[in-house]
């Protein structure tokens, strides 16, 4: 069942259109991860889904419903980001009493033990924590509410690799024992890919790709092999990079738009690996012709 | 228009630095003042402004107490009739309850010169003769009588300031009083403002009225009043 | 998957003013501070004053009145009221199950409240005053009306709960869509045009005239009116993180 479905939706700013037609279906239960680069408009998408901004045109439906400043939609989601803040009167103790009051899936005892495994004082105030103090907490905060969407907006930033490592896993044990729908948007898509089962790759204001994260891994692979060979090959082809070295070429390519033989690759010496899911975000979202070496050469 | 402004401004201006002084300093005195805490202030300053409440309307005796409309209207008719015995030459008004100070001289022979000074605002009681059988010769009873002087729905009798009366050289000398410099203050748990807009079209009369004070001179009947001001009127 | 969570729009109001009372307690401690620092200014002088000269009496009242408990009353609600829609607090509000809407209904119970504590505070501060006066000061009271009356209670809370409501209006209109945005700021300016060409134009003598009882229901129709306008552009307004 789709809990979101988002249709040709726009949303444009004074000076620039953060989205436009994007339209996507999520379905429920899963952990996504939204990948893009800084300023693909993975946040506006976020804010869409939660409620918080409207679009400029297009549909999006959380729930079955328009999810701006809908009381329903915001009872059953929740967005954790670092912009997450709470009164200044208020100590982590407190915070979680709130929580409890509001959320009726909250996990209290849950929270006491996870602060308590990461060192967090109770009595200590949001606003005096450290970076990755309060996106630990934003993220425990997050876990424990048990929402049925749980949007993580850049939950680790800040948090050192112990405590992420950690955190991976306890987003995966909240989810077997409470199975939810988990939006993740990170840039450490190496780190987390473990516990996705989906990726959605945001550029440019739309969605460039939506899949299970092994066949996300399979659209692209590399080709090696000597450069005459590969030229002939690949001449009508769509090369994401290619590096040619010593009569050698390394080419990135679709892989499904290589329609040759295993046997005849190999005898033409050329050999083809996989790339990780971070390759192949990083050469999918990548403009044409930027090269960063062009500018120091 | 610039004094409105001033006025209207200016504690605006005040009350913002106020704010803002507050808000920097709340973040300091967080750690303290806890909403519990701050809670606790402000109901025991709601009970202690309860408690200077209560001492005002049960322990706090006032001297002077603000007439009822009906108890003034009832004055004000008095006085009207005091008024108008006074015109016919009737001393019967000059009742012993308004008398609030005599003074008694002896002279000899049959006539009494009178003296009256008039200084700064002049004289603001009448000066009344009467010539009673009761008194001896040689001998003058000088009443003052003072009536009520309501003021803001308040009776200010026994404020005013009594003349100066004495006799040297045989001669009977009456002078004004210094003034009598009174302050008040006054609670009225209202809004001045709709008050006095309201006041102006409503009951303007009501504030303020009195009857001038009598002084009167009994003397016997066969005695002789020098008025040398011509300042006194004869009363049956 | 499992059953969603299904709240009420009143149930999250209750939830949100519960807390909401407990944290925004600080603007009425700032209220108790605003009005001791003002008692202690105008310590002596009253309200306002009046002087009769009759028989060689020279008679002096000073008169204290609530008139300055109140004004400081009413600019604390509209400046209280505009500090609840700032960044801080609004972001607060995202850390809850919430809505602009939601939030905006619960702000504005949160401002009724306040402005019933607000009245007893102001009440306090009238008569620990007097207190202080009649210790320190040797003149003599004279007890006109001590009592609050109810319809002056009434009028003192609803015109308190106006300026809160103006002040909700104000600052939502601000963090509002554009085109509200831009209204608001024409209707000011225009406002102080025509108060700095014809202040006179401006005539509040019949409202005055009015009866308190009368003058606390059009204060409350106003109040109610901005409080409904308030919500209406929150339930229209995206959530502005600047």
């Amino acid at each position: 069942m789709n809990i979101i479905k988002c249709e040709e939706l726009a949303k444009n700013y004074a000076n620039h259109n953060a989205l436009h037609n994007l339209t996507c279906a999520i379905e429920s239960e899963k952990i996504i991860g939204i990948i893009g680069r800084n300023g693909a408009g993975k946040s506006t998408f976020l804010n869409i889904l939660a409620g918080y901004i409207k679009p400029t045109s297009g549909s999006c439906s959380v729930f079955n419903k328009n999810p701006f400043n809908n009381i329903f939609t915001a009872a059953n989601t929740i967005l954790i980001d670092d912009r997450l803040s709470f009164s200044d009167y208020l100590t982590l103790e407190e915070i979680l009493t709130m929580g409890a009051d509001f959320y009726p899936n909250w996990q209290g005892e849950l929270a006491y033990r996870l602060l308590d495994y990461v060192g967090l004082p109770l009595t200590s105030k949001h606003q005096q924590l450290s970076k990755g103090q309060m996106a630990t907490f934003n993220l425990i905060y997050g876990l424990v509410s048990r929402c049925a969407l749980t949007i993580l907006d850049e939950p680790m930033n800040g948090m050192d690799e112990a405590i992420r490592t950690d955190f991976y896993r306890a987003i995966l044990k909240e989810y077997i024992a409470f199975p939810r729908t988990f939006l993740i948007a990170s840039h450490h898509l190496a780190e987390m890919e473990s516990i996705l089962e989906e990726i959605l790759l945001i550029d440019d204001g739309s969605v460039l790709a939506h899949a299970p994260v092994e066949d996300f891994k399979q659209q692209l692979i590399v080709l090696n092999g000597p450069s005459d060979v590969l030229a002939t090959l690949l001449a009508d082809k769509v090369i994401y990079a290619q590096k040619d070295m010593a009569g050698m070429t390394l080419a990135v390519v679709e892989a499904s738009s290589l329609v040759i033989s295993e046997d005849l690759l190999r005898t033409n010496g050329i050999t083809k690996s996989p790339l990780t899911s971070s390759d192949v975000c990083m050469y999918l979202t990548r403009k044409k012709g930027r090269d960063i070496d062009a500018f120091f050469d | 228009m610039t004094a409105i402004t001033a006025l209207l401004f200016i504690p605006f201006i005040l009350i913002l630095v106020i704010f803002i002084i507050l808000r920097k300093l709340s973040k300091n005195t967080k750690k303290f003042w806890t909403p519990k805490r701050i809670i606790i202030v402000i109901a025991g300053y709601i009970t202690l402004g309860f408690l200077a409440f209560l001492y005002f309307a049960f322990f706090y005796e006032s001297k002077l107490t603000v007439l009822a409309n009906s108890e003034i209207k009832q004055l004000e008719s008095e006085l009207k009739s005091l008024q108008r015995y006074d015109q016919e030459y009737n001393s019967s008004y000059l009742t012993k309850d308004y008398i609030k100070n005599t003074w008694e001289f002896k002279f000899e022979g049959d006539s009494l010169p009178v003296s009256i000074q008039e200084r700064g605002n002049g004289l603001n009681f009448d000066i009344r003769l009467r010539y009673n059988d009761d008194i001896e010769k040689g001998k003058a009873v000088i009443s003052y009588y003072q009536f009520p002087v309501i003021i803001d729905g308040l009776n200010m009798a026994d404020q005013i300031p009594l003349p100066i009366v004495y006799m040297t050289q045989e001669q009977l000398f009456i002078e004004p009083p210094l003034e009598n410099k009174v302050s008040y203050n006054r609670i009225k748990a209202s809004l001045g403002i709709v008050d006095f807009n309201r006041e102006v079209d409503l009951e303007p009369s009501i504030s303020l009225f009195h009857y001038s004070s009598v002084l009167l001179i009994d003397v016997a009947r066969n005695t002789e009043l020098e008025d040398l001001q011509g300042r006194v009127t004869y009363i049956r | 998957m499992h059953s969603l969570t299904n709240l009420s729009l009143k149930t999250i109001v209750k939830k949100q003013v519960k807390w909401k009372i407990k944290l925004y307690i600080s603007s009425l401690s700032s209220l108790i501070i605003l009005q001791s620092i003002f008692g202690f200014l105008f310590f002596s002088s009253g309200s306002g004053s009046s002087g009769y000269g009759q028989q060689n009496l020279d008679l002096n009242f000073t008169i204290y009145s609530l008139d300055m408990h109140l004004f400081l009353s009413v600019f604390w609600a509209f400046i209280s009221a505009i500090i609840f829609t700032t960044r801080a607090y609004r972001m607060d509000d995202l850390s809850v199950i919430s809505s602009r809407t939601s939030s905006t209904i619960a702000n504005t119970v949160i401002i009724m409240i306040y402005s019933l504590i607000a009245v007893f505070i102001m009440a306090s501060t009238f008569y620990l005053q007097l207190l202080a006066i009649s210790f320190l000061k040797n003149e003599p009271f004279i007890i006109d009306n001590l009592i609050f009356s109810p319809t002056l209670f009434m009028m003192c809370f609803s015109i308190i709960c106006l300026f809160g409501a103006i002040g909700l209006l104000f600052g939502n209109c601000f963090k509002g869509p554009v085109f509200i945005k831009s209204l608001t700021s024409f209707f000011v300016m225009f406002a102080v045009f025509i108060l700095i060409i014809s202040p006179d134009s401006i005539n509040l003598k019949g409202l005055i005239m009015l009866p308190n009882f009368m003058m606390s229901v059009c204060y409350l129709s106003v109040a109610a009116i901005s409080f409904s306008l308030a919500i209406w552009i929150a339930n229209k307004s995206e959530v502005s993180r600047t």
